[in-house]
């Protein structure tokens, strides 16, 4: 009797404390398993321009030339740096990004990242960006097999570990082994 | 209670901050390191493995979706060293693209022969993935059927490279940054052919490392 109040009450606890964790690893998570879909960090966007009147040689495009150039094409960018890619690209660099200008066609593309709000954050933190948020995602992780197993032990009865409880856990275990199975073992 | 709490978490803060910097000045002051630019490692390499570098360039690339890659080119802009983040810097942002940085990190060679090229096709095969996949092309995050194709490709590539070497093998370098902070200029520095970079008397301002970060975003640290 005793020891299930202290089961329950670690659970109820340790729930409290990780709850934001799970809210950034199950968010980030998320974003990461479709990052060939999208770029969960940045909101990347790219639009075309054209330049009418160019300078022939490379050398007159100078920075008071480049920061001319972004005053008509890309008002609201500021500039930091440019250089040469190849002899006919220009490269722009602004604030939140790059612009291409090809000397030869006047075509050229702005792009620019800005940071993804909250999902930034968040990756930021599931990339495990520094040792102490190791160790303390190591004591999530910890915790989260806490959690699991107190978890099962929660109720008694026919909605416990023994009667439903049962089932829906046999069906958690069941599905990655049949993955295993298929993908990992490939016996089918 | 949560005055207790908040009590033990203000002196848990304090203590994580006495003992970083702490690190920090042993950091600082135990190897003799060696000044160089971008050009000057890249038109020698071997020389400078394994040694304690400060190196000045300007980013042009880094990977957006980790950021635990960056580019720096010096003044020619074909030739650009990788440089990864120690665990204490994390990642690299984004927004350091274009701007000029002073790296301190090693030069870390690693050795591509048909050993490392087997191996390295088994963790594809795996799913896992390697560092020397990730080269100035910038490498693939993806798992499409296309960035397999690009995979192998680069296989290929390794490969044909090992082949055409005299010694059996080729070599990769990249630096692993220590540490690293964003050169302000009082000028924007244009990086036109010709021109000399202006960087030595700056290395003598690396270690004041958070005097000079007001260009980037808020709360973004890039030196520990």
């Amino acid at each position: 009797m005793k020891l299930r109040k202290l089961n329950r009450n670690l659970h109820r606890d340790l729930g409290y404390i990780f709850f934001f964790l799970t809210i950034i690893y199950g968010l980030s998570g998320i974003a990461l398993n479709h990052i060939d879909d999208w770029n969960p960090s940045y909101v990347i966007k790219n639009s075309e321009i054209y330049v009418k009147s160019i300078p022939t040689n490379k050398t007159d495009v100078t920075k008071s030339y480049v920061t001319i150039l972004l005053d008509e094409y890309a008002p609201n960018e500021k500039y930091k740096n440019h250089y040469f890619p190849n002899d006919n690209t220009l490269k722009i660099f602004i604030k939140n990004g790059s612009v291409f200008v090809d000397l030869e066609t006047g075509q050229g593309n702005i792009e620019t990242s800005k940071r993804r709000p909250v999902f930034h954050q968040f990756n930021y933190l599931h990339y495990n960006p520094q040792k102490w948020w190791t160790i303390i995602s190591d004591i999530y992780a910890i915790s989260l097999l806490l959690l699991a197993i107190t978890g099962l032990f929660i109720l008694k009865g026919k909605n416990g570990i023994t009667g439903r409880g049962a089932w829906l856990t046999g069906f958690g275990i069941i599905v990655p082994i049949i993955f295993l199975l298929i993908y990992y073992w490939k016996l089918f | 209670m949560i005055k207790k709490v908040l009590g033990i978490l203000a002196v848990a803060a304090i203590m994580v901050s006495c003992v970083n910097k702490e690190e920090k000045k042993e950091a600082c002051c135990d190897k003799e390191v060696t000044k160089v630019t971008v050009d000057q490692v890249m038109a020698d390499m071997q020389t400078f493995v394994d040694k304690d570098l400060v190196i000045v360039g300007t980013v042009n690339h880094v990977c957006s979706h980790g950021g635990k890659r960056m580019f720096i080119m010096g003044e020619d802009p074909d030739v650009a060293i990788k440089i990864t983040p120690s665990e204490e810097i994390g990642v690299f942002e984004k927004e350091l693209e274009g701007s000029h940085v002073i790296v301190k990190g090693i030069l870390t060679e690693l050795r591509i022969d048909e050993a490392y090229v087997a191996n390295l096709e088994k963790e594809i095969a795996e799913g896992s993935d390697s560092e020397a996949i990730h080269d100035h092309s910038g490498g693939t995050h993806d798992e499409t059927e296309e960035a397999k194709e690009e995979k192998k490709h680069q296989i290929e590539a390794m490969r044909t490279q090992i082949a055409e070497s005299e010694n059996g093998y080729y070599s990769q370098f990249w630096i692993e940054a220590s540490k690293f902070e964003v050169k302000e200029c009082d000028h924007e520095h244009e990086h036109v052919e010709g021109e000399e970079e202006h960087d030595h008397e700056h290395f003598e301002a690396e270690e004041h490392e958070h005097e000079h970060e007001h260009e980037h975003e808020e709360g973004e640290e890039h030196t520990h």
